[in-house]
């Protein structure tokens, strides 16, 4: 278990960036440290200013001073989000779970479908500060053109390769990240992360298991009530089998995949 | 100051009227990382049966306009791990807080065996009172079943106090016509008290889909909805059995919140699902309750009941922001 503590924070700003798609940013505190991987649960700070329960959200980045969440609007709350003014207190509970831990490799993959590109920006440029010799490619698959986040700036420097799908072809290849892969998965030295939808990340895992990949890294979501091992929601059925579940909050969100019941 | 916020529920002293809720609280060491356990006036451990259970399928909760539903399906870890893994740690951290096991069981029979399995490692266990979820509406063979119908109910809170000379607080359920003849049997049965209310049925329907949300269809409703519901009973409860002492729970997110089931006649509050959302809630509602009776210069004993003072003339309001 990690630690995390109750942060009150005045939203800096928000920026969209694609078609639903947003950056959510707080000033940092000093005291917040945080690796990349780790999620904060955000909530309205008044009871009944906002939607009830808190929500899951990976760090997006951290730098210059700021946190920074990168947010897709898909239900209530993340619509809600958006509309917040800045100046607005968010409660934010974490840093919470396991975060990635990225082996020393001479080439990071990072395998993004839709929004799970989110925590992404931070690995990368945790791994540009302590393997500096390291190739960063990122696989980045979105449904349609308008969806891509355009990885602007400092963002698109983090990655030595950008790959980019769309399901429709309207952007990059047409087709999926995993698809994108081709046949033969090369680097066998490459480390593995993944982050996107339950579908995507289990063929992911298939292509994966299938070269022989071992250590690969997912960054799974899930329901959840608290965020830190209380209410039992998060629940993602183990592959072992005993103990039939583990608790994503606190066991995760970064899990290998062979150990997930995909 | 301190004395301001003591209390008394039955046999229970307490250093101040904030308990955490079952369910809501782990096993006790899960806030530690947030604030010390010990200043709390006690907390409930999340139910435990004799063997442990993995709960329902996912998805386990769902999010209402004030509240969630949940159907955990009382995912524990067993009575055997508790008392090897959980309870020395919380022992060693609780201080003064009351420790209260929360306990269920599938069938009254099992309701006397894990009472049962209490009293023989009390020792090791160190509670200071047994909890017994009769209500939870989750589990098929027990649960509701059991709270739901006074010959169950009363079998099982009857094999628990045989079982156990413990305090016995039995959790009652609102998912009931009137609740006051459940708290009056469990009175009559020697229970040390009653905690009300547990969680209320409840549906979610996914439109899109065109199906429950819940992996079990449904589950329990609580948060800020329920508190009107809670503070309704435990008010007739109390208006009914004016010496049984009750722990009132359901709703709780603010001081205020708190103070209205002090008011309608529980001796001490559970905050449950506001914890979720924020970790300090608990020690927020602590902190408005010392303020507002340090500014009216009165007790947490003195309001217990207020509501039902209606010879005595009303106070002024006074604004405590």
């Amino acid at each position: 278990m990690t630690g995390g503590a109750v942060w009150t924070l005045p939203l800096a700003d928000v920026e969209d960036v694609a078609t639903g798609t947003y950056w959510l940013r707080f000033e940092c505190p000093a005291a917040l440290e945080c690796d990349p991987g780790h999620f904060f649960m955000l909530s309205s700070v008044a009871p009944g200013g906002g939607p009830f329960l808190g929500r899951p959200l990976s760090i997006g980045d951290v730098r210059d001073g700021g946190l920074g969440f990168l947010v897709r609007a898909l239900g209530r709350a993340t619509a809600w989000f958006r509309t917040l003014p800045p100046g607005s207190p968010v409660r934010l509970v974490g840093p919470l779970g396991r975060p990635f831990a990225p082996p020393e490799r001479p080439l990071h993959r990072m395998v993004a479908g839709g929004i799970g590109l989110a925590p992404f920006f931070y690995l990368a440029r945790r791994l540009r500060e302590t393997q500096p010799q390291a190739r960063l490619e990122l696989i980045y698959g979105e449904r349609s053109a308008d969806a891509h986040a355009p990885l602007a700036g400092s963002e698109r420097t983090l990655f030595d390769m950008v790959a980019r799908c769309t399901d429709d072809g309207s952007l990059g290849r047409r087709g999926t990240v995993v698809d994108a892969l081709g046949d033969e998965l090369d680097g066998g030295d490459a480390a593995w992360y993944g982050c996107g939808p339950q579908p995507m990340l289990r063929a992911l895992a298939g292509r994966l298991e299938e070269a022989g990949v071992t250590g690969a890294q997912f960054s799974l979501e899930e329901r959840m009530a608290c965020g830190f091992g209380v209410c039992q929601a998060c629940i993602v059925p183990n592959r072992s089998g005993a103990p039939r579940y583990r608790l994503l909050c606190v066991d995760g969100p970064v899990v290998d995949p062979r150990e997930v019941a995909w | 100051m301190v004395e301001r916020m003591a209390t008394t529920c039955g046999p229970l002293e307490l250093a101040n009227p904030v308990l955490a809720a079952s369910g809501t609280f782990g096993y006790g060491d899960s806030f530690e990382r947030f604030w010390p356990l010990s200043t709390l006036g006690g907390f409930v451990t999340k139910t435990l049966f004799v063997a442990p259970r993995d709960g329902n399928p996912a998805p386990r909760v769902a999010e209402t306009s004030a509240g969630m539903l949940n159907s955990i399906g009382l995912a524990n870890v067993g009575w055997e791990a508790f008392v090897r893994d959980k309870a020395p740690r919380v022992n060693a951290l609780r201080g003064a807080a009351r420790l209260i096991v929360n306990v269920a069981g599938n069938s009254p029979e099992e309701f006397g065996e894990i009472a049962a399995r209490v009293e023989a490692d009390r020792d090791a266990v160190r509670c200071d009172a047994v909890e017994v979820n009769v209500s939870c509406p989750n589990v098929k063979e027990g649960g509701t079943n059991i709270g739901c119908h006074l010959g169950q109910f009363q079998d099982a809170v009857r094999r628990v106090r045989a079982a156990t000379t413990l305090p016995v607080f039995v959790k009652l359920s609102p998912n009931v016509a009137d609740v006051v003849p459940f708290a009056r049997c469990a009175a009559d049965e020697g229970a040390a008290g009653v905690s009300l209310i547990n969680t209320l049925y409840g549906m979610q329907i996914d439109t899109d889909r065109r199906r429950p949300v819940l992996g079990t269809g449904s589950g329990g409703l609580s948060g800020p909805a329920i508190l009107p519901v809670g503070v309704h009973w435990v008010f007739k409860v109390r208006a009914a059995l004016p010496e049984l002492p009750i722990l009132g729970i359901g709703g709780i997110a603010t001081w205020r919140d708190a103070l209205q089931y002090l008011m309608a006649g529980a001796q001490a509050v559970q905050v449950g699902t506001a914890s979720f959302v924020n970790p300090d809630a608990c020690m927020e509602i602590l902190a408005g309750l010392e303020r507002w009776c340090a500014t009216r210069e009165t007790s947490i004993r003195a309001v217990i009941g207020a509501a039902h003072r209606a010879g005595e003339p009303a106070e002024e309001p006074v604004w405590t922001g």
